[in-house]
């Protein structure tokens, strides 16, 4: 049995202020937490004429480890929230984990709470 | 005439480095753990022959139901970005785990993501922290005045 193979980590890169909505989004989907990291944009000047958006350059980055098996959905949740479309202007992919170490089980939670062995 | 004689034979192309070479994958290494954490992550990176680590600083978003679960009271993070050799993340790991049991402050989470291309051998090189020599050292000639001939 290869537990660690079964996660991946989705990246959402948006505007500074949206992470709450993504991790709202993501949550809703399964996920259980993630890491926020600020960040700098240097979108392309002609890519914003073109598409007639601006461009914020204050960004925060939301990484979130999910089994592979919610992936889809909270990759989908996300685009929702906070999407292009909207004022959050989030992108958001994921990539392959080969290997994981450190995380807590949904057992291991439950094992906490009743003052049992973590 | 002249230009002929200049003419140099064309060296032969050079071997390409995996075939001379025992090229070992990289992945990228992302560890997240508390405030205050990283200097001895990145001590344990280094020890595994890490070439690069990247301190960025960042806050969970874990519910705080579960920082008072796991008996945390900030959501203060370090993430360390690394490059390392992927034969070497099975100690690594062995450390990290021995480690993350040290105390409830001291827990996080790490994950490799593989690493498919890198820009030129010498990028490879320093990534992977292999340092060979292709090409033989030349002697010095001799030292005439302490100047070299």
């Amino acid at each position: 049995m290869n537990v660690q193979k079964d996660y991946e980590m989705i990246m959402a890169i948006v505007n500074t202020g949206f992470t709450d909505l993504v991790m709202i989004a993501a949550k809703a989907a399964g996920a259980r937490g993630g890491t926020v990291i600020t960040a700098h944009g240097t979108g392309n000047k002609d890519i914003e004429k073109f598409f007639g958006v601006v461009v914020t350059p204050e960004k925060e980055i939301v990484m979130i480890l999910v089994p592979s098996a919610i992936k889809d959905n909270v990759l989908l949740a996300i685009n929702k929230e906070a999407g292009m479309d909207t004022k959050g202007q989030g992108i958001a992919f994921a990539m392959p984990v080969d290997d994981v170490v450190g995380i807590v089980t949904d057992q291991q939670i439950e094992a906490a709470k009743n003052g049992g062995e973590q | 005439m002249v230009d002929d004689k200049k003419k140099k034979t064309p060296e032969p192309a050079p071997i390409p480095y995996e075939k001379n070479h025992a090229v070992v994958p990289l992945c990228c290494c992302i560890t997240v753990v508390n405030d205050h954490q990283s200097y001895a992550i990145c001590d344990l990176l280094y020890a595994q022959d890490a070439a690069i680590a990247c301190i960025m600083h960042a806050r969970g978003t874990a519910s705080s139901q579960f920082y008072e679960v796991m008996g945390l009271d900030e959501a203060k993070k370090q993430v360390i970005i690394a490059v390392m050799r992927k034969d070497k993340w099975p100690a690594y790991k062995a450390e990290l785990t021995e480690r993350f049991k040290v105390s409830p402050y001291a827990k996080g989470i790490s994950y490799i993501i593989p690493i498919n291309s890198v820009a030129g051998v010498s990028i490879y090189k320093m990534l992977a922290n292999i340092q060979t020599i292709d090409k033989p050292i030349k002697p010095k000639k001799s030292l005439i005045g302490g100047i070299t001939k």
